[in-house]
C-alpha cells in the first residue's frame, strides 16, 4: 500500500450528480421514513379506532415533551451552523457547534430518562396498554437514533479537528435533522393529542 | 467539497420561526376545540417539518432524484394507511362484522382504565390503617382484574 493519502472514492464519485456519501445518507433517511412512518401509521390507525387512548395520553408529561422539542430544534440549529462553518472554512467553529449539538442530544436523553423513570414508577410500563407499548417503542427507537447520532458526531468532530472528512458534517447534519423531524411528529401524537 | 453551494439561508430566522410555531402548537390544544387542536398540533407539525426539511436539510436546493426517493417512501405509507384503514376503522362491511369489544366512551370508565394496574406507592400502609379491626364475615373476594387495553 502506498503511504500517500488518497481521497476515498465515495466522496468524489457521483453517478447522479449528488456526492455518493450524501446520496447514501438520503437512502438511509428513506429507509428510516418507512420504519418510523410505518410505526406511526399503525399508531394512528389504532388511535383513531380507540378514542379512549386520549385518557392514556393525559399521563405523558407535556412540559418535558415540549422542552425536548425545544432542545432538538436548537440542536438542529447548531448542527446546521456547523455545516455553514465548514463551507466558510471555519473548522474549529464547526467542531464547537457539533459538540453543542451533542450536548443538546445529551439533555434530550436525560429528560427522556426522567420521563421514563416517572412513568414507570407510576405503573405506566410498556405492558400497561397498547398506547404505552407504542409510546415506549416509538420514543425508545427515536432515543436510540439520538444516541447513535451523538456517537457518530463525536467521531466526526474528532476528524474535523484534524481537517479530515469535512463532508461528513453535512451528512450527519441531514441525519440529525431527520431525527428532529421524527420528534416533531411524535410530540403531538403522544403528548398534545390528549384532547382528541 | 464538490458540488457545494456556499449560499446559506438565514438559519437564525428559520430557527426563531420554529420556536414560534412550537409555542403555538403547545398553546393551541389548550383551547380544547377539536379543530383548533388538529390544526395547531398536527398542521403546525407538518409546517415545522417542512421548514426543517427545506432549509436545514437543504431539500429546497437538492436534486429531483432525492425528492422522488422520499416521495416514493411517503406514497408507500399512504398506501399502507389507506389500504388498512377500512378494516381497522370500520366496524362492519360487506359480509363481515367486527365483533370485538366496541370502543369505550364513558368518561368514568376511561379514567379508571387509564389508571395504572398496581396500587400507588404507600397504598398498603394506608389500607392497613383504614381497615376495620373486626374480621370480615366472609373471605375477601379475589380482587377484580384491572381492565386491559390489550383485549
Amino acid at each position: 500500500m502506498s503511504d500517500t493519502y488518497q481521497v476515498p472514492i465515495a466522496t468524489n464519485r457521483s453517478a447522479t450528480g449528488i456526492p455518493t456519501g450524501r446520496l447514501a445518507i438520503w437512502w438511509v433517511i428513506a429507509s428510516e421514513i418507512v420504519i418510523f412512518g410505518g410505526l406511526l401509521v399503525c399508531f394512528l390507525l389504532l388511535r383513531l379506532r380507540h378514542p379512549e387512548w386520549a385518557a392514556e395520553a393525559e399521563h405523558t408529561k407535556l412540559a418535558a415533551g415540549a422542552f425536548n422539542t425545544f432542545v432538538l430544534l436548537t440542536s438542529s440549529y447548531f448542527v446546521v451552523l456547523a455545516h455553514k462553518s465548514i463551507t466558510d472554512g471555519r473548522n474549529l467553529d464547526a467542531v464547537k457547534y457539533i459538540w453543542w449539538t451533542i450536548g443538546g442530544g445529551l439533555v434530550f436523553m436525560l429528560v427522556k430518562a426522567y420521563e421514563y423513570t416517572a412513568e414507570i414508577s407510576h405503573g405506566y410500563t410498556m405492558f400497561k396498554s397498547v398506547f404505552w407499548s407504542f409510546y415506549y417503542l416509538a420514543t425508545g427507537l427515536h432515543g436510540l437514533h439520538v444516541l447513535a447520532g451523538m456517537i457518530i458526531m463525536a467521531i466526526i468532530a474528532k476528524d474535523v479537528k484534524k481537517g479530515l472528512n469535512l463532508q461528513r458534517v453535512e451528512y450527519i447534519g441531514i441525519y440529525w435533522h431527520f431525527v428532529d423531524v421524527v420528534w416533531i411528529f411524535l410530540f403531538p401524537l403522544f403528548y398534545i393529542a390528549s384532547g382528541l | 467539497m464538490e458540488n457545494e453551494e456556499n449560499s446559506h439561508p438565514d438559519y437564525g430566522k428559520i430557527y426563531r420561526w420554529l420556536l414560534v410555531l412550537l409555542v403555538v402548537s403547545i398553546v393551541g390544544p389548550m383551547t380544547e376545540h377539536t379543530a383548533v387542536i388538529l390544526i395547531t398540533a398536527f398542521g403546525i407539525a407538518v409546517v415545522k417539518a417542512l421548514l426543517v426539511c427545506a432549509n436545514f436539510m437543504h431539500l429546497n436546493v437538492e436534486k429531483r432524484y432525492i425528492w422522488h426517493l422520499l416521495a416514493v417512501c411517503i406514497v408507500f405509507l399512504l398506501v399502507l394507511f389507506s389500504f388498512v384503514a377500512p378494516d381497522v376503522l370500520n366496524t362492519r362491511g360487506t359480509n363481515w362484522e367486527n365483533v370485538a369489544k366496541p370502543p369505550v366512551t364513558d368518561p368514568e370508565v376511561l379514567r379508571s382504565q387509564a389508571e395504572p394496574a398496581g396500587p400507588p406507592v404507600g397504598a398498603p400502609a394506608a389500607a392497613a390503617v383504614a381497615a376495620p379491626v373486626a374480621a370480615p364475615a366472609k373471605p375477601a373476594a379475589k380482587p377484580a382484574e384491572p381492565p386491559s387495553a390489550f383485549e
